[in-house]
């Protein structure tokens, strides 16, 4: 067992076991594994292959956790702190790219429209970003259940399962946090153009 | 907000959304009861979940991805893929990253694109995008960006292409019109780049602002072809596309590119070339009206307007929209594609006709394109503007096939007989007008051009044969000199009526240069050369009918008269009077009276300085001449007083090559046809007198010669000219079985090289030579630039070889395949280079001038022509560098070499120095250097005419140009009459090779060359 599972694998039991300090020490874990894994994934050549950001926190929960051994709930705590993780992995480079576009002064040699959606795209995660900040101050389940969600690539039963609450639940908190989301980036671009 | 404020607005929302919109306003009135702001936020969270639609409903996925991957291709910057050095990121696309980089090769900047991972990981994908831009590399285009190479360093995959310096369309417009000059301007390049794609049948699918640049210079890129293709691309659909955060008020952004779709595009049909007219139809409406014409509050609205709602009128958006031009825009945008413009040609030429016509308008003297004349009309493919004398000839030679080949620099230094002097004299009058200059270039800063909105340019004829023309002083007539089936003639052209007189008989024995009409309209002056004898004369014809009659013998042409009409300036050429004299002889500006009679010799200088093109002052006191140093910097513009024969410089810039000059009325300054560079076609300049400081009038492809101005100097007429050339491939030397390897390879650089420096004729006509594995080295001006290019037999893999900003040409590849030796102009001479096969490792062989190279069969050898110094040797130098060794004796001079087979003699045009009477000659001497083995009489002056031994050694081959026809010709070398070996029923060669298996590769193409009457430049 490679160090680093022994590592995880016993923060995300302490973790489990209530010590909060843990989390703070498992997410630049990892945060780690999962650009390493990013970075493998987009050199690797496999015709079809797509990459997702489900498959990469699977792939990143079997090589850091000795998963034999954990208690199913760890592995809910896992996927919660790797959609963490990778979320500020998003924003870190959106919020790059979003300054280097906006500030870099470089000269465009050929721009398409696949530059813009993800020149777009990144505007909107740092928007989105900000929005699902506000979210966790006044409700920190709805945050987390997006986070699962839209950046974890779970699904309701799993987001269900991560965050040990009933499927139903999760689609009601959904959509009042889709909405409230949703009317938050707006409002927020309303001020920006004003 | 506090948590237990939203708790509370949540709840209600949630119970709200369960009750469906009907019994909402009832249960929000009991549950918001007494609190407003309750209602109202949680009206505007309904509202929201209304709204929100498909937003963050799709997981993050590829966006993930490609975030991730850009953190690392960042960090690139510094390092090296490959050869090349990243320096810099230029831009990022769904194509994938693109960097600023240096090839390390050869020190050039490039654009690199690298492709995204997600893209090459799909090989079906990655082979498709290979094909594409292979084709799109086999595309040479001045308009087209150059790709250098594809290729793939470690698991990268890049495109390496020309890096360009200036901003896109998109910058441009900035969402504001442009004019109708400027729009035409560059719709005109785009047409040209994809009549050119089109022809080599890659559609480009993405037109718009974005992938086109407008460089510094004025020439207009279009990027990315082959590089799109509409199946690797999102559907129109927008539902269809990755759904991250789609906000639905933000319309348009997402989907970029929908405004500039086709209807079958958007469809998500098959799409063809027509998909690339109606795209620049978008572009062309865009850059009239400000905005396009097909829009939406979302990308579904514009797909639905595309496929649905008829553009407006440009007029609505713009003022004064010509008829004309709104109708080109509409026919480009026409739904249907069989009822648009079905080529891109047809496109092209429509817009060109459109300038010609909107620039003839305020021509008065045209009665009918007078103004108005402009109607929809006027873009059916009728000319009306052309009147041409013979439209049954399309092509022909600029002028008589000698006058094309020769080249005056190296001549210049190759005769000292008398005799031989004497007949010199007939090239050098034949490339009088253009002047053949030295092979080293001024590459000045460019001077800044002035946009000149009002002026017109229209052509005159159309048969594309014209060599020479001339405008009376009101403006009336214009004279012009035609070659059509190796015949020349001179017409007269009544412009008003656009009817057409032949003044001078078609002939074969003569060919005349340097037209000009007499002050007072009366006659044309003409300066009759003899084709196969140095005997030059200047003539006269009455303009309205009559007989040619002599004026004066022995004139070397360059004739203008003084402002009363009483005196003619020109030029005279002085042999040197003894055979120690190696300069060439003197060139002498001389005085004489309009009769013929008297003379005064007001300047002359010894050659290599050559005087050239008087131009008689207004005021009478001064004559203006072009004083052009063949071997060194180029054309100066300098006057001489009338009185005493004093000088004076009158700009300190220097131009490559100077033509005709003529005064402005008001004595302010002069108009010149003029070239900045080697690659640069001669365009039309003014003057000024006063500061010396220029201006470029013309600032286009074509290349401009033979200036004349009418009285009024409000109206001129120059020859425009321009070249196309390609390689062909045919085994055995079939013309039968030829096929063009190449496309679009001719420029118009290229055909400025081919009247200005007569040794280098055109693309490709700098030489061709095979790789003992059968590719083809030769030479391009693709590149904007003189280079060494190399690609397959078949035309593709296309790569440039030498990117430095020299002058380079005349490869030759070693037996080995190891090495191409070149003439390289980069340390100041032209010398012989080498560089490895893949374009490393450059290194000079001699450091004297030298050119012509040819590598021996054993290897070991470059047999060279050197013609520095008063010298015309055939000299040669070890492949892997020595001391060269000169080859001809001291008998007799040679020039252009080239290897038997068997490596044991060399053939060469071959000029005895003690015969009785001086001609070229066609001899073999010994590998090891000799006397004349063989002699083979085949009449030419043109001392650099190229000949090729047969790879089975039995004949020796050449290009023979008959009736504006090129074949090649190949002279037994057991003697008898030379053969005609190949069948080509049209067009020139400029310049040719044959493989070991006996495959001719040569490059064929068409000169045309028209007069076009400009107003309104000043």
């Amino acid at each position: 067992m490679a160090s680093s599972q022994v590592e995880v694998t016993q923060l995300l039991l302490e973790w489990g076991n209530g010590d909060k300090a843990a989390l703070d020490k498992l997410v630049p874990v990892v945060y780690q594994e999962l650009r390493r894994l990013a970075r493998h994934y987009m050199r690797r050549e496999r015709p079809g292959h797509t990459l997702q950001t489900s498959a990469l926190v699977n792939e990143a929960y079997m090589r850091l956790v000795d998963y034999e051994h954990m208690r199913w709930e760890s592995r809910a705590h896992f996927f919660a702190v790797a959609a963490q993780a990778m979320r500020r992995i998003l924003v870190e480079h959106a919020r790059k790219r979003h300054f280097a576009k906006r500030g870099g002064g470089a000269i465009r040699v050929s721009f398409d429209e696949a530059a813009m959606v993800s020149e777009k795209q990144a505007a909107e995660l740092i928007a989105l970003d900000d929005a699902l900040t506000s979210l966790e101050a006044i409700d920190p389940r709805k945050s987390r259940i997006v986070e699962l969600r839209y950046i974890g690539g779970l699904n309701i039963e799993e987001t269900a399962e991560v965050l040990d609450i009933s499927p139903a639940t999760v689609q009601r908190e959904w959509r009042s946090a889709k909405a409230w989301l949703y009317r938050d980036i707006k409002q927020a671009e309303t001020i920006d153009e004003t | 907000m506090k948590p237990d404020r939203w708790r509370q607005i949540d709840e209600i929302f949630q119970a709200a959304i369960d009750r469906g919109a009907a019994d909402r306003a009832a249960f929000l009135d009991h549950a918001c009861a007494n609190d407003p702001s309750l209602r109202s936020e949680v009206e505007a969270l309904i509202d929201s979940h209304d709204k929100a639609g498909s937003f963050i409903e799709a997981p993050v996925f590829e966006a993930a991805a490609e975030l991730v991957e850009d953190s690392e291709t960042e960090s690139l910057i510094g390092r090296a893929i490959g050869p090349y050095k990243i320096s810099a990121k230029l831009g990022a696309g769904g194509m994938g990253v693109v960097y600023l980089a240096e090839d390390s090769r050869f020190g050039r900047k490039v654009a690199l694109k690298l492709l995204p991972v997600q893209f090459t990981s799909d090989e079906n994908r990655l082979r498709r995008f290979q094909q594409e831009a292979r084709a799109a590399l086999a595309l040479n285009h001045p308009n087209v960006i150059t790709i250098f190479e594809i290729g793939r360093y470690d698991s990268t995959h890049f495109i390496a292409t020309e890096f360009i310096d200036g901003h896109t369309l998109r910058d441009h417009l900035k969402g504001n019109s442009l004019g109708v000059n400027e729009t035409l301007d560059i719709s005109i390049q785009v047409a040209a780049a994809l009549s050119a794609a089109h022809e080599a049948h890659i559609i480009h699918r993405d037109i718009k602002p974005e992938n086109i640049m407008l460089r510094r210079d004025g020439y207009v890129k279009v990027l990315d072809f082959g590089l799109a293709k509409p199946s690797e691309r999102q559907s129109a659909s927008p539902e269809s596309t990755t759904a991250f955060m789609r906000i639905d008020t933000d319309p348009g952004t997402v989907l970029g590119t929908v405004n500039y779709m086709s209807p079958e595009q958007a469809r998500g049909l098959e799409v063809d070339e027509r998909t690339d007219i109606f795209s620049l139809g978008v572009v062309l409406f865009e850059m009239l009206a400000g905005r396009t014409p097909f829009e939406g509050a979302t990308p579904n609205d514009v797909i639905a307007s595309i496929l649905s709602r008829e553009p407006q009128r440009i007029a609505r958006y713009a003022n004064e929209i010509p008829d004309a031009l709104e109708w080109v825009v509409t026919k480009a945008l026409v739904k249907e594609k069989t009822g648009r413009y079905q080529t891109a040609a047809e496109l092209l030429a429509d817009l060109k006709r459109l300038k010609q016509r909107l620039d003839f308008e305020t021509l008065e003297t045209l009665p009918d394109i007078a103004p108005g004349a402009v109607s929809t009309k006027t873009t059916s493919r009728t000319e009306i503007v052309d009147t041409d004398p013979e439209p049954g000839s399309q092509t022909g030679q600029v002028a008589n096939s000698p006058t094309m080949s020769s080249a005056e620099y190296l001549i210049t230094r190759i005769i000292r007989h008398k005799k031989a002097a004497a007949l010199t004299s007939a090239a050098l009058v034949a490339i009088s007008a253009v002047a053949a200059w030295a092979l080293i270039g001024l590459v000045g800063p460019s001077a800044p051009t002035t946009p000149f909105e009002k002026m017109k340019v229209t052509r005159l004829t159309t048969s594309g044969n014209v060599s020479q023309a001339a405008i009376s002083p009101d403006g009336k007539y214009v004279a012009y000199a035609t070659t059509s089936a190796g015949q020349q003639s001179i017409w007269l052209k009544h412009i008003p009526t656009s009817s057409d007189v032949q003044i001078v008989a078609p002939t074969k024995a003569f060919y005349h240069t340097d037209l000009v009409f007499s002050p007072d309209g009366n006659y044309v002056y003409y300066v009759q050369n003899a084709a196969a004898n140095p005997v030059n004369a200047l003539y006269r014809i009455p303009v309205l009918g009559g007989s040619p009659k002599k004026v004066r013998e022995r004139i070397h042409g360059g004739l203008c008269f003084s402002p009363d009409g009483m005196q003619i300036a020109l030029i005279r050429w002085r042999p040197s009077s003894h055979n120690s004299d190696e300069s060439g002889g003197m060139k002498e500006l001389l005085i004489v009276n309009a009769d013929g009679s008297g003379e005064r010799s007001l300047a002359e200088r010894r050659i290599p300085l050559m005087l050239d093109n008087p131009a008689w002052s207004p005021d009478g006191r001064v004559i203006a001449c072009t004083l052009t140093d063949t071997t060194d910097n180029g054309a100066t513009v300098l006057q001489v007083r009338v009185d005493d024969g004093s000088e004076k410089t009158i700009s300190s810039r220097k131009w490559f090559n100077a033509g005709h000059l003529e005064w402005l009325r008001d004595g302010s300054g002069l108009i010149l046809s003029a070239s900045e560079s080697q690659s640069s076609p001669s365009q039309i300049w003014q003057l000024t007198t006063a500061d010396g400081e220029t201006r470029r009038i013309t600032n286009d492809l074509n290349r401009y010669e033979h200036v004349r101005l009418t009285a009024d100097s409000k109206t001129l007429v120059a020859v425009q000219g321009d070249q196309v050339s390609n390689i062909w491939i045919a085994p055995g030397g079939d013309s039968s079985r030829a096929k063009q390897v190449t496309s679009g390879l001719g420029k118009a650089g290229a055909g400025s090289i081919i009247t200005i420096a007569g040794l280098i004729r055109g693309d490709c006509g700098g030489g061709i030579s095979w790789t003992p594995d059968g590719r083809v080295v030769y030479h391009s001006m693709s590149s904007g630039k003189a280079d060494i290019w190399i690609m397959d037999a078949s035309g593709t893999n296309q790569r440039q070889l030498t990117t430095d900003a020299a002058f380079n040409f005349y490869p030759s590849v070693s037996a080995d395949g190891r090495y191409v030796v070149f003439t390289s102009d980069r340390r100041g001479v032209p010398a012989i280079w080498r560089v490895n096969i893949d374009g490393t490792n450059p290194a000079p062989l001699t450091t004297d001038s030298g050119t012509y190279p040819r590598c021996s069969p054993d290897g070991k050898w470059v047999a060279y022509y050197a013609g520095g110094s008063g010298n015309n040797a055939i000299m040669r130098v070890p492949i892997e560098g020595g001391d060269a060794q000169q080859l001809t004796s001291q008998n007799g001079g040679g020039a252009r070499p080239d290897y038997s087979p068997d490596g044991n003699q060399i053939v060469c045009n071959y000029v005895a120095r003690n015969a009785a009477d001086w001609f070229v000659q066609m001899a073999t001497i010994p590998a090891n250097g000799g006397e004349p083995m063989r002699l083979f009489n085949i009449f030419t002056l043109d001392l650099m005419r190229e000949i090729h031994w047969t790879s089975d050694g039995r004949a020796l081959t050449y290009i023979e140009t008959r009736d504006g026809v090129s074949n090649i010709w190949g002279q037994p070398i057991e003697g008898g009459s030379p053969k005609q070996l190949t069948d080509f029923k049209s067009d020139l060669i400029f310049s040719f090779d044959w493989s070991r298996d006996g495959t001719l590769a040569c490059a064929r193409g068409t000169q045309n060359a028209d007069v076009v009457l400009i107003s309104g430049f000043r």
